[in-house]
């Protein structure tokens, strides 16, 4: 069992979210940084899609009534087990009765503490992501909370003894320079509305991340963006990554937990295979979009694929090899 | 040409084979392998304890995502503490202390291929 000694609000089970069920009016969910649940899980020899425990804000403990596997990733958040301090992006077993301790992020937003087997709570609707607005997945459809029992769905170790890593998920997938967040983005079916200016500052602007910003979405502050003429839309579907322009000019990109439905018009869609970039990024920090094509989108879901199977190819011969090297 | 990525496959054909010990050339490369009896004996406590790697890789003492070497000489460890990496593609193994002490050495230069059983630093 793995108990929570102490969590902020909005930690919670999400996995790769619940996918297929807009036409019920239910959104994704799942997690901000999908690439860091995957490369936990990949470590521990899981399911790409097993659920874990997304921790926004920290501190965040936890103690293990079992041995179990886990691994920290995501935001570097001077991870400690026991007296043992973890590398970023780390997995390795935990003994009964350790206590694991995420601090405050040197680097990133969200933490994920990813368990051998992944997180046990029931599926609804196809995923163990927990479902806010709907309260239902997860733990009982909620938060996290203080005294909160949770499983792992394997006992067993997959890990060598002294557990393994990786190394950042933006090295091996390096997009713009400087130190700002850059995500690409197709434009979207009221972008010809906007004005040449307007254009021009969607590429070309530091957009900034505001503290009116959590897993529904992000509004940035930097420029307005003004349309020719005020158009008036019916609501229509809308999915995680398209940004709209309210009337006041400061886009919103919505994300993992967006409604399935909005009016506003929409000026461009953060590709799918950037999203998790901006899982990490946090209020203050500064973001560029980069124009993309169909056909990049799609390269780029390639590449991220790519890579995620390399690492599971690296990490189960390392694995094999682990045992053989002792022999 | 036989790369490092070959040693595990070797081992495990060496295990399924009964095999003792292997001995391939090809072209410029040639690997022995000798199998010893049991596991690897354990390093002992003493005034100078030499830290080795448990696996292969190219050594890495900063993690790519810090500022700072996991050690430095003159630093204290403690026994269990990951004291710098093994990267193989972008995967981490830890090389860990065997032992407590302070690092008087640093035995392996960053980027350089480490077989098992390499020295990385000691320890007094």
């Amino acid at each position: 069992m793995i108990e929570i000694l102490s969590t902020a609000p909005l930690s919670m089970v999400q996995d790769t979210g619940r996918v297929g069920f807009y036409r019920d009016g239910v959104g994704r969910c799942g997690a901000m940084d999908t690439i860091s649940l995957a490369l936990g899980n990949l470590l521990l020899a899981n399911d790409r899609n097993a659920a874990a425990i997304e921790v926004p804000i920290l501190p965040f403990s936890v103690r293990f009534s079992k041995d179990v596997d886990i691994a920290v990733m995501g935001a570097d958040c001077a991870t400690r087990l026991g007296d043992l301090e973890l590398p970023p992006d780390w997995a390795i077993r935990a003994q009964a009765g350790e206590v694991l301790t995420l601090s405050a992020p040197r680097s990133g937003c969200r933490a994920y503490l990813c368990v051998g087997g992944g997180i046990d709570v029931p599926e609804v609707l196809g995923s163990r992501s927990t479902q806010l607005r709907g309260e239902f997945g997860g733990l009982d459809g909620r938060m996290l909370r203080k005294g909160d029992q949770l499983s792992a769905g394997r006992g067993e170790t997959r890990l060598p003894p002294a557990g393994m890593g990786v190394g950042p998920a933006l090295a091996a997938l390096p997009l713009g320079e400087g130190g700002a967040v850059h995500v690409r983005v197709l434009p979207a079916s009221e972008y010809g509305l906007f004005t040449v200016e307007s254009h021009a500052a969607l590429w070309e602007s530091d957009w900034t991340v505001t503290p009116q910003s959590n897993r529904s979405g992000y509004r940035l502050s930097g420029s307005q963006l003004r349309m020719e003429s005020p158009v008036e839309l019916r609501s229509h579907g809308v999915v995680p990554g398209v940004i709209q322009v309210p009337a006041g000019g400061a886009p919103i990109i919505q994300l993992a937990d967006a409604a399935t439905m909005g009016g506003y018009p929409k000026i461009g869609t953060v590709i799918e295979a950037d999203l998790w970039r901006l899982g990490q990024a946090r209020p203050g920090d500064m973001l560029r979009f980069v124009q993309a094509s169909y056909d990049d989108s799609l390269l780029a879901l390639d590449q991220v694929e790519t890579y995620l199977r390399s690492v599971e190819a690296m990490a189960t011969r390392l694995r094999g090899a682990a045992a053989g090297w002792i022999r | 040409m036989i790369t490092v990525d070959d040693l595990d496959r070797m081992l495990a054909l060496m295990g399924e084979h009964g095999l003792q010990m292997l001995d391939v050339r090809e072209g410029e490369t040639r690997v022995r392998i000798v199998l010893g009896r049991g596991p690897p004996e354990p390093v002992k406590m003493s005034v100078k304890t030499i830290i080795k790697t448990e696996a292969i890789g190219t050594f890495v003492p900063t993690h790519p995502r810090l500022a700072v070497p996991m050690v430095a000489v003159g630093d204290k460890v403690m026994e269990r503490e990951i004291v710098g990496f093994l990267a193989s593609g972008a995967v981490l193994m830890p090389i860990r202390a065997s032992a407590s002490g302070h690092v008087t050495s640093i035995h392996a230069r960053p980027g350089e291929l480490l077989g098992f059983g390499a020295p990385v630093l000691s320890l007094a």
